[in-house]
């Protein structure tokens, strides 16, 4: 069995002729294809980091200027009551004496994270003002000459019509980091040159054999030194990066390892899988090439913003500083002390209403659904299409306009709830200034807008029943009831236990219709958990209060998930 | 005479449930019908008869909402952010389905899983520390961030969605297709994607639907209007300090003909696409 | 034309479990391989390795005395026809003949050319332009077969391709493919649950169980010389009769019957080491049996000394009861059960299949005398793995 022979030993070559064969049978497709993309990517990575860098640049030199006259050039609007004024920029040399600010009506300009926004200005109105980008260039001198626009809005009208501006600019905020982009880049070039190689390349790794163990032991060397072999330029680049930036930024040194170690954590793992599985089935290995994509964006973009979450509940903020508070957040809020239970805003009386809320939707939606997928499965029924496309339309209008329109329709005094009840002689009900009749407020527009996609799914389960089944139950003397309870229902449940699970996890953390229906009227009772969360979040500023508030949340769903995963579990072994 | 008799009791059969369906559509198209009613008359307050069929007929309040200067800037941010969302969305989850529904590695269980978390996830917990990265990332105010956002929101359904449809796709022909001479790229694209067309029209829709539908995350990494998406517009019309119910009617049905469009022409899809994977989970 | 070796071939499954073990096969170019035995013996296994669908866990693939094992499915030149057909659902018939030529970036002319001539072989040409939900299951099933043979693969691998159709176009489609196998010449393994099929079709047959090749050769040599117990109860219809005999000086005592046993056969059996009253299994074939009424047995005993001067025959005839009949016109098949006496439990539980001519007529529970010929018996040792004896 172990016996070398001669097409075998012809197998182990080196790892560069290894690679090299391979891709040449190929036809360097392979090479050519992770070449151009490793080219473009670098490319737009290089082009986002001189943008920033160039905007750096810009801000410093702004910053040195410190005071520019911004000449009014009115372009008056009305939207509703709000006034858009669109004032030019024109900056201009000052002399380092004239540092005075000269205004009409704003004060001062101050970095924000969201761009620039004007300070309070001296005669109280209120403003926000976005700078955009207009055509601007630095001159030999590297002096900024150009246009920029200065877009103010104001909550007040009649503000004097002509002003002089004088902006003083200062970056308060560190400039953004490009070293992250190169990073990104990096990592994604990589990851698609692996899955070229991958796959044009390598197929003769696709079936590993017992008698190639040493040439499986030289692929598992070869990626991850391939690996460091690309990363290391990266890893450099970064630390350079950084290593510049450090004087003026002040950015501690310490952020280099981490960078660094940033760029190499999941090139690590991809070595170790690498290492890990060379022996075995390379097939994980395609696996993983396959996930890479989205576990890099979903990685990204969800769990470190999820970790992120997680840290900050346990801080609390105060005007943009965050200190560590520990669990306190936590048995504040599951301790609910500072309120009594019948309390809006009591952690418990809010969960409360979050599970009523919460079952009485699922209850609706799927019986509203069943049914009528029940009624439109029936055969022979005629303007069935009609019908299924009239009932999908709900789901197809974005839920905040539902939202809003029915909010409308709720109102006391226009809304057409009421009107209805005036015909029949009822009075008006002021809806928003009970508990009861807010939540009915909601819980009608969710049902409106949720139970066609109850109803869809059903429909498409029902389909797939085979319709001899109901033809055996048939003959089998079955009523129709009979035949419903024990084939229709049955077969039903796989597939719709997970839609009602998945479907009332939406529907605990349903945003849109709470904060836009009822808004939590009255007095913050008829919010959920999630509006609770947003309140504490955005109207309080109490971010780690409201994190700590949400990580609740998602264990409680995380519990439910768990719980309700036997039952499917149960269900499909029903199915199968 | 009994024949007769049995006959209408047939047809009694066949016809009871238009007695059901026929007012509860007409409940449902209720509300749909007083937007479109709103729309069409040129007046602003919510104020409406009971009477859901419009009487007037004024095209006032269209024209006035899209001949507004940021009109067609908003909307093409819109087309352009659910445009790019759909593509990356679907073709991400496309690839990392598949290797779920075909491959056995260490960490599947624990990815399909992860998927399946993310939609527990609450918004407020994500909202802030997202608005850190896309700042981070020096996305703000741009499309990119928006649509990297949205895809991966709505990545993890989509994996779900495809996953399950792949698995029903029988491994034999792949295995032919290999066999035939197909490089996993011309597997992919030749057998795997035109066979999960319903699938994959109904995750696409949904990812569509995601990012054209989404006003909250847009309003708040977008602050310029001109990178406004239509919705976060929409929804000013009927915000804190104007109601202009007739405007807002008028945006809301542009905003939704689109996506209903899309539901009618993909509503046998949206039948089968979403069971035979579905949210089977 | 092409050669194919294998050497200790064997698969393990991830989950530990040994699908296939050290198989050792040596096919000539042109050959036609049938690979039978139990289901879940590992014939598919076997068969995707060779296709590269599976990955070779142990031992080496030579194609043409090249070693295959790294090689990916579509460098091996194979073909391979599924069970299910595995065709393309979303294209035509035309489109799913064409789809490995297109990949071998053969012109569009030639491929067309190929597509019709290949349709017309298999009479599929009025289908080319259906989709194959359009179209019967016999009809799938020979676009699977144009699919492979437009490619003029170097081998074709068949699994089970018959096993969905009914009787009568299963029986055409085996013509078909022994009329395309002497056209083409192509080395092929077939995998099948149908004797019939592999007697048929095959130039050499390849039987499994439980990962384990059992025997391989020619058809009849199967059937002829079954190497162990297992093959012969496996190969011919209906099975083989297996009865616990004992040995004596010179003969066996077969359900308290004597049956003398010719020299050279005693000695042969001696020779493996059996010794005088130890159990041995004796094979025999049912239409190789015949069964004689009890009132005919005095005109027996004149004929027995003729009989005897031919070849050793049963002594006497083991009394039976016949239980039941099924005429299926061709032919009479009876299963009998043994009369013994009350002690001798193990051969009265006994079931004995016997095949018997049309014409002959027998009635069901009455009592006959079973015998049949000495040359026609199998012997097998009485263990577990039940080699042949003689
Ligand atoms: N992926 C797998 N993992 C583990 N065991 C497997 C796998 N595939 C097949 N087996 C096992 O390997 C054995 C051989 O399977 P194989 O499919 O080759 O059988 P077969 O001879 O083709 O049977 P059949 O005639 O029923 O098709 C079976 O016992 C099966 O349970
Ligand atoms: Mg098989």
């Amino acid at each position: 069995m172990t016996k070398p022979n001669q097409p075998s030993l012809a197998h182990q070559k080196n790892i560069v002729g290894q690679w090299i064969s391979a891709f040449k049978s190929r036809g360097y497709l392979g090479v050519i294809f992770a070449v151009i993309c490793a080219c473009l990517l670098s490319g737009l990575g290089l082009l986002q980091s001189l943008k920033i860098h160039q905007r750096q640049a810009r801000k410093a030199l702004i910053q040195e200027t410190l005071t520019a006259q911004i000449i009014p050039d009115y372009d008056q609007e009305y939207l509703g009551h709000l006034k858009l004024r669109e004032v030019s920029f024109v900056p201009q040399q000052t002399d380092a004496s004239s540092d005075q600010h000269e205004y009409a009506a704003l004060s001062s300009l101050q970095e924000t994270k969201s761009g620039l926004k004007l300070d309070q200005p001296e005669d109280k109105a209120w403003f926000d003002a976005y700078w955009k980008d207009k055509s601007e260039w630095f001159d030999a001198q590297g002096h900024l000459w150009g246009k920029r626009t200065l877009t103010l809005k104001a909550q007040q009208t009649g503000l004097p019509t002509d002003f002089q501006l004088l902006a003083k600019l200062s970056a308060t905020q560190p400039p953004r980091l490009p070293w992250l982009w190169f990073v990104l880049c990096g990592l994604v070039t990589f990851m698609i040159a692996m899955w070229a190689c991958f796959y044009f390349g390598s197929t003769h790794d696709s079936t590993q054999d017992s008698t190639q163990q040493k040439k499986a032991k030289h692929s598992s060397w070869s990626l991850p030194l391939l690996t460091t072999i690309s990363a290391s330029p990266l890893v450099i680049l970064s630390c350079l990066e950084i290593m510049s930036r450090e004087q003026d930024t002040g950015i501690k040194v310490a952020e280099g390892p981490l960078v660094a170690s940033l760029a190499l954590i999941p090139m690590l793992i991809l070595g170790l899988s690498q290492y890990k599985t060379a022996g075995k089935s390379s097939s994980y290995r395609v696996a993983y090439t396959y996930m890479m994509p989205t576990l890099l964006s979903v990685g990204i973009l969800v769990f470190v913003p999820f970790s992120l979450g997680v840290g900050l509940s346990f801080m609390r903020h105060h005007q943009g500083e965050f200190t560590w508070v520990g669990l306190s957040h936590f048995i504040d809020i599951l301790s609910a002390s500072d309120y009594p239970l019948t309390h809006p805003l009591n952690f418990y009386f809010t969960l409360a209403v979050t599970l009523f809320w919460t079952a009485s939707n699922v209850v609706l939606h799927t019986s509203i659904g069943l049914s009528l997928a029940l009624l439109l499965n029936r055969k022979g029924l005629k303007l069935k299409g009609i019908y299924r496309a009239l009932l999908i339309i709900p789901w197809a209008i974005p839920n905040y306009i539902t939202a809003l329109i029915w909010k409308g329709m709720f109102n006391q005094q226009y809304g057409l709830i009421n009107k209805f009840l005036a015909i029949l002689g009822i009075e008006p009900v002021s809806w928003m200034g009970s508990f009861w009749g807010a939540m009915a407020a909601n819980i009608s527009t969710n049902t409106w807008l949720g139970f066609p996609f109850m109803m869809v799914v059903t429909l498409g389960a029902l389909q797939s029943i085979p319709q001899d089944l109901y033809e055996a139950a048939h003959l089998a003397g079955a009523s129709k009831w009979q035949s419903f309870k024990s084939i229709t229902l049955p077969l039903l449940k796989p597939a719709l236990l997970p839609a009602v699970i998945l479907g009332s996890v939406w529907t605990f953390n349903m945003f849109n219709i709470i904060y836009l229906v009822s808004g939590g009227q009255p007095g913050g009772a008829s919010d959920i958990l999630i509006t609770e969360a947003y309140r504490w979040a955005f109207e309080q500023d109490r971010y780690g209060y409201a994190a700590a508030y949400s990580l609740i949340i998602f264990f409680i769903l995380l519990g439910y998930a768990r719980l309700t995963q036997r039952m499917t579990q149960a269900a499909e072994e029903v199915y199968s | 005479m009994s024949t007769s008799q049995t006959q209408s009791v047939n047809q009694l059969n066949q016809h009871w449930p238009h007695l059901i369906l026929l007012p509860l559509t007409m409940v449902i198209l209720i509300p749909a019908l007083w937007v479109l009613k709103m729309a069409l008359r040129p007046s602003q307050s919510f104020d409406l008869s009971i009477n859901p069929l419009p009487s007037e007929f004024s095209l006032n309040n269209f024209i006035e909402v899209m001949s507004e200067p940021l009109f067609t800037v908003q909307i093409f941010n819109s087309i352009w952010v659910s445009a790019l969302t759909t593509l990356i969305g679907v073709f991400f989850s496309c690839t990392a389905a598949y290797a779920l529904s075909r491959y056995r590695f260490p960490g599947r269980q624990l990815g399909l899983k992860a998927f399946l978390v993310t939609q527990m996830f609450p918004g407020t917990l994500m909202m802030i520390p997202l608005y850190q990265v896309i700042d981070f990332l020096g996305l703000l105010d741009q499309v990119a961030g928006l649509v990297l956002v949205y895809s991966t929101t709505a990545i993890p359904f989509c994996v779900w969605n495809l996953k399950g449809y792949f698995d029903t796709i029988p491994k034999e022909i792949e295995e032919s297709a290999l066999i035939d001479g197909a490089g996993p790229f011309t597997l992919f694209w030749k057998i795997i994607i035109p066979l999960s067309r319903p699938a994959l029209a109904v995750t696409a829709l949904f990812s569509f639907m995601t990012a054209w539908n989404e006003y909250i995350l847009a309003a708040t990494f977008m602050n310029d209007e001109r990178a406004y998406t239509y919705p976060v517009r929409l929804q000013q019309y009927v915000g804190e300090y104007s109601t202009e119910w007739g405007h807002f009617a008028a945006g809301a049905i542009l905003v939704s003909a689109p996506v209903m469009l899309l539901f009618f022409v993909l509503q046998k899809h949206l039948v089968g696409g979403l069971t035979s994977g579905g949210v089977k989970g | 034309m092409t050669s194919v070796r294998l050497i200790g071939i064997g698969k393990r499954y991830p989950n530990g479990f040994e699908a296939v073990q050290n198989l050792d096969l040596e096919v000539q170019s042109g050959e036609f391989i049938a690979l039978v035995g139990p289901s879940g013996c590992g014939k598919s296994t076997t068969l995707r390795m060779i296709a590269g669908l599976e990955d070779i866990s142990s031992g080496e693939l030579l194609i043409d005395d090249e070693r295959a094992n790294e090689k990916a499915p579509k460098d091996r030149g194979v073909a391979m026809v599924f069970q299910s057909y595995a065709l393309y659902p979303h294209m035509s018939v035309r489109e799913n003949i064409a789809f490995a030529l297109k990949l071998q970036k053969m012109p569009q002319v030639e491929i067309d050319q190929r597509v019709e001539a290949v349709a017309k072989k298999l009479q599929i040409f009025p289908l080319l332009d259906r989709k194959p939900k359009e179209m019967s299951g016999g009809q799938r099933q020979r676009v699977a077969m144009a699919r492979a043979i437009a490619r003029q693969p170097k081998i074709f691998l068949f699994d089970e391709p018959l096993s969905n159709l009914d009787a009568q176009l299963r029986a055409e489609m085996r013509v078909e493919i022994t009329k395309l196998q002497n056209e083409l010449k192509t080395t092929s393994f077939y995998v099948t649950h149908d004797q019939v099929e592999a007697m048929t079709l095959a130039d050499r047959v390849v039987l499994l169980k439980s990962g384990v090749v059992q025997q391989i050769g020619a058809p009849l040599e199967l059937h002829d010389q079954p190497a162990n117990r297992f093959v012969a109860t496996f190969i011919g219809s209906p099975t083989m009769n297996m009865l616990r005999t004992e040995l004596k000086l010179d003969g066996l005592q077969v359900c308290g019957v004597h049956l003398s046993l010719s020299t050279k056969r005693l000695e042969h059996i001696q020779a493996q080491g059996i010794k005088s009253g130890m159990p041995i299994d004796l094979g025999i074939r049912p239409h190789q049996m015949t069964l004689v009424a009890l009132d005919e047995q005095s005109k027996l005993d004149e004929q027995s000394e003729q009989a005897q001067e031919q070849t050793a025959t049963l002594a006497n005839g083991i009394k039976v009861s016949l239980e039941a009949i099924e005429p299926l016109g061709s032919e009479t098949i009876c299963y009998c059960r043994p009369i013994v006496t009350a002690d001798d439990q193990e051969s009265s539980e006994q079931r004995l299949v016997v095949k018997l001519d049309a014409d002959r007529k027998v009635e069901r529970g009455q009592i006959y005398l079973l015998s049949f010929k000495e040359e026609h018996i199998h012997l097998f040792n009485a263990d577990e793995e039940g080699v042949r004896l003689s």
